[in-house]
Order: structure tokens, then C-alpha cells, then sequence
């Protein structure tokens, strides 16, 4: 086809006159977009982080020692019927004393012990650990004392509350960025394409003249943007394959590291990087048509 | 057949100017007609309406027959490749061979390749330039550019031929060596409208003239001199 010829040689030859043009675009591109793929997978991480950290909150109830059997299963079957209860364990003085000593095996602790004097309890987890202020509530009663029966209620409150806070700003900030380096990728792919029509000015106008369909004349431009994102997006798939795998592996064994967390393989899981790559590359090709066609509406009038 | 009609034609630009008032005219199929008047005297509106770069505020405009002045504008493409057009700068693409340039007519319209071998090099022999096909239109004078400019508007062989002062640049041999062009390509049966203000030119081709006076027709005559 001498059309598709033509569309392809006119991109390539407009690519080549504004070289430079081009390259700041893709470059920019190429930055956004591993940034936005790069925030990403971190904000995925930390949900993923968070949502490991989650599943371990919970609440421990100690119940006193002359609590009577019928309040043990009245506190019981009312933790049950909450809404926000996940599930509850009763952990009975046997078997506290049991895990105590398993986890402290081979310390000189456990021969100062006499008897057992662990209390019971309900190990209860939530299935949302932001209600935790809330549940702990219902635990005291109107002056503040804990309700009859219990002892005591612990959770590990200095690590869940600022976990939540630094989550959502991380998020905020990150999304902040990334609209910021859209627009700019948007702007620069902009310039580009309004140059390369002030480039061919003569040429659009003789495309009219002669009854060149809009069509006819905006596609070479539409390719160029298109090339330009997908450019972009390609450079930054390579990027974050190499750095961004790197960084992360190793910042996610830190923080795993830090936080005691067991079970985690975000990074490694292969698909979360391929729904970033196939994301940043849409997302490539996207801008770069959108810019183009706003260029197009705005320089080109039929 | 009437080629081109005008009926009640009006162009009031939006800073109020009147470029032209209630035109009535008829050019046939196969007329050559100069249109001269002075400057602003509503010429180059007169030429913009008929590619529809711009629109009358009044009056129908008749095109083989056809309406055009309610046409779509996905239609008007296909208006233009009907109309040929020469302009006092040639406009002519300088990174571009003369080949290269008369073929772009017929790229941009989507003729095959094989098509536009043939019909180039037989549009620029037309034209007398078949020995130019590599030149870069810098390499050319003033007289082979305009003639390369023709040969672009008439490759596509439409049925009519516009020319905005074409002659304007150009001194007065070249100049006829551009109308001998035009009066070959008339004679092929195309109608060939030229606005001119080139008083030598008119009165030794002795066609029809149509004056334009601030907007209004004051005068048309068959085989017409400039006038006074």
C-alpha cells in the first residue's frame, strides 16, 4: 500500500527533523513512567505489607482467674456475634503456660516459674484492624474500668496506628507525583508534535489545497505521538526491569526484615511486574496519542 | 453546462468588511475568464469561496450543478480534488524534487504508485519541464517554479483550473509563456478562472472579463480588454 508507505516514511522523517524534540520527549516519557510503574509496585508492596501486618493485629483479652465459667461463654459468644470479629481463640491458663514454654525453651526463665501464673485469654483478630480502638472500648465500662471478668486488653498499638497514617500518605504523595509527571510527559509530547506541524506547515497546507482528507494529514502526526509514548514506555519497562527489581528486592527483604514479617513474595510473584509493564506500556501509548490529538485540534483546522 | 454558479452571492467578513455584494455570474464548462479589479477589490474572496477555505454569509454557490455551500465539511476533500489551484507564490515544498512535488497531489489522494509514474512525467511535459524532474524547486526560476505549480494543480486533471495572479512575480515573457500553459490546458476542455490585475496580459488574450469593483460586478464582457 502506498498509503501505510507513506505514513511510515513521513513519521520516520519528521522523528529524524526534530531529533531532539523527540528524544526530551521520550526521555520524559521514559522517566514518568518508570517512576509511575515504579511507585506502583511500591504502593502494591506496602498493601501487601499492610495487609500481612493486618492479619497479624489482634486484640489479646486477659480474663481474670476466679472468672466463672458462665461469664467466660457469655464474653465468648458476645465477641462471636461483633461484626468486626474475624475469629476468636480461648487460650485457657494450660495452654498459655504450654506456649510460654516452647517459646522461651532453653532460658533459665522457666525455672523460676512456680505453678502457672499466666492468666487466660481471648486472642481475638479482627477483619478490620482500623475498628481496634472501637472493639477495645467495649471492654470498659461507663467509669473506665475494664468490665467484670476481664484483666486486662492489649494490642500492639505503637506499631498498627502509624502504619495506617504512613500508608495513606505515602499514597497521596505518590499519586501526587505521578499526575505532576503525567502532565509534564503530556506537555512535552505536546511541544514536540505542535513543532513537528509548524515544521510542516507548507506541507498541510498543500495537503488541503490539493484535497487531502483529515485523516489523511493528522495520522503521521498521531503516529509520531504514539511512538514517542511507546518509546518511552519500552525504556522504562527496561529500566525497571533492571533497577527497579533490584531496588525493591532489596528494600522489601529491609523492611521484611524489620517488620518480623513472614510470609511475603510480592516482588518475586512474577505477574504484579507484568501488570506494571503492560500498564506503563498503555499508559505510554496513551499519552503519547492523547497529546497528539490535542495538538491536532489546535493546529490544524480544516 | 454551467460549471460554476454564483446566485446572490455575499461575504461580509467579521470586521464588517464587504468583500463581495449579491454576486450573480455563470461561468460555462470550457470558458476561460479573467476576473480583474483592483486590489481588495474582492478577488482572492471570490477564489476562497469557491475551495471553501472560507463561507459566503449569503447566496448559493453551484459547483457542476452541485450546491456546495451546505456541503459537510468530510465532503469538501473531495471538492477540492475537482479544483485546481495556482497562486502568485507558488507554494511549492523546497525539500521536495519536482516529481516529488506534482506527485504529492496524487499521494495525498491516494493514487497508486503505478498511476503516478505515468501521469507526472506526462502533466510535466505539459508544462515543459520533463528535463527538471530532479531539480529542487530552489534550483529553478521564477517562470519553471509557477509552471511546476501548475503541474501540480492540473496532474489530477480537474474540471477546473483556478489561478490567483499567477503572473504576479513573474516578468512579462515568462509570464507569457504561463498563460500559453494555461491556454493549453484550457483548450483540453478544463475552465480555467484567473484573477489578474496584469493589463497586458488581458488585453492580447482577448477572453472574457469580469470586473470587480469594491464588491460588485461593473462589468463583463466576451473577449474583454482590462478597461480603463
Amino acid at each position: 500500500m502506498v498509503r501505510t508507505r507513506y505514513f511510515f516514511s513521513e513519521t520516520f522523517n519528521s522523528l529524524k527533523r526534530n531529533f531532539f524534540m523527540g528524544f526530551t520527549a521520550i526521555t520524559t516519557v521514559a522517566i514518568t513512567l518508570f517512576i509511575v510503574g515504579f511507585f506502583a509496585i511500591i504502593v502494591y508492596d506496602i498493601q501487601g505489607i499492610m495487609s500481612s501486618i493486618k492479619s497479624q493485629v489482634e486484640l489479646r483479652v486477659y480474663l481474670k482467674d476466679e472468672i466463672s465459667e458462665e461469664l467466660k461463654e457469655y464474653i465468648e459468644q458476645e465477641i462471636i456475634s461483633w461484626e468486626e470479629t474475624e475469629s476468636v481463640e480461648y487460650v485457657s491458663k494450660d495452654l498459655a503456660l504450654e506456649r510460654f514454654k516452647k517459646q522461651m525453651e532453653g532460658s533459665d526463665i522457666l525455672k523460676e516459674i512456680e505453678g502457672n501464673p499466666l492468666p487466660a485469654s481471648f486472642d481475638i483478630t479482627l477483619n478490620n484492624p482500623e475498628k481496634i480502638d472501637q472493639v477495645e472500648l467495649r471492654f470498659y465500662d461507663k467509669d473506665g474500668n475494664f468490665i467484670e471478668g476481664v484483666d486486662d486488653v492489649i494490642y500492639e498499638r505503637k506499631v498498627v496506628k502509624p502504619l495506617f497514617s504512613i500508608t495513606a500518605i505515602i499514597g497521596t504523595i505518590a499519586f501526587l507525583i505521578i499526575i505532576a509527571l503525567l502532565l509534564a510527559a503530556i506537555v512535552l509530547i505536546f511541544n514536540t508534535i505542535r513543532l513537528s506541524i509548524y515544521a510542516r506547515r507548507k506541507e498541510i497546507e498543500v495537503m488541503k489545497l490539493v484535497g487531502a482528507t483529515n485523516w489523511f494529514v493528522r495520522i503521521p502526526f498521531l503516529f509520531e505521538g504514539f511512538f514517542e509514548g511507546f518509546a518511552g514506555s519500552i525504556i522504562s519497562i527496561i529500566l525497571l526491569y533492571f533497577i527497579g527489581n533490584f531496588l525493591l528486592i532489596k528494600g522489601e527483604r529491609a523492611i521484611v526484615d524489620i517488620m518480623r514479617i513472614k510470609e511475603l513474595a510480592i516482588v518475586g510473584s512474577g505477574n504484579v511486574m507484568l501488570y506494571v509493564y503492560v500498564g506503563v506500556l498503555v499508559l505510554g501509548g496513551l499519552i503519547g496519542i492523547l497529546s497528539s490529538i490535542i495538538a491536532l485540534r489546535r493546529y490544524v483546522k480544516v | 453546462m454551467n460549471m460554476i454558479e454564483f446566485k446572490n452571492i455575499s461575504k461580509i467578513y467579521e470586521d464588517n468588511t464587504v468583500a463581495l455584494k449579491n454576486i450573480n455570474l455563470v461561468i460555462r464548462k470550457g470558458e476561460f475568464l479573467f476576473l480583474v479589479g483592483p486590489s481588495g477589490s474582492g478577488k482572492s474572496t471570490f477564489i476562497k469561496l469557491l475551495i471553501k477555505e472560507i463561507d459566503e454569509s449569503n447566496g448559493n454557490i453551484y459547483i457542476a450543478g452541485r450546491n456546495v455551500c451546505n456541503l459537510k465539511s468530510s465532503r469538501i476533500p473531495q471538492l477540492r480534488r475537482n479544483i485546481g489551484c495556482v497562486f502568485q507564490d507558488y507554494k511549492l515544498l523546497p525539500n521536495k524534487t519536482v516529481f516529488e512535488n506534482v506527485a504529492f497531489t496524487l499521494e495525498v489522494i491516494g493514487k497508486p504508485a503505478y498511476e503516478i509514474k505515468i501521469r507526472v512525467p506526462q502533466v510535466l511535459k505539459l508544462v515543459g519541464l520533463y528535463s527538471k524532474l530532479n531539480s529542487y524547486p530552489h534550483q529553478l526560476s521564477a517562470g519553471e517554479q509557477q509552471r511546476v505549480s501548475i503541474a501540480r494543480a492540473f496532474v489530477n486533471r480537474p474540471p477546473i483550473l483556478l489561478a490567483d495572479e499567477p503572473t504576479g512575480n513573474l516578468d512579462p515573457g515568462t509570464a507569457e509563456g504561463i498563460m500559453k500553459i494555461l491556454s493549453r490546458i484550457n483548450l483540453i476542455g478544463t475552465t480555467v478562472l484567473m484573477a489578474t490585475h496584469d493589463r497586458n496580459i488581458v488585453n492580447s488574450m482577448r477572453r472574457r472579463v469580469v470586473e470587480l469593483e469594491e464588491g460588485e460586478i461593473i462589468r463583463d464582457q466576451k473577449r474583454g480588454v482590462y478597461g480603463d
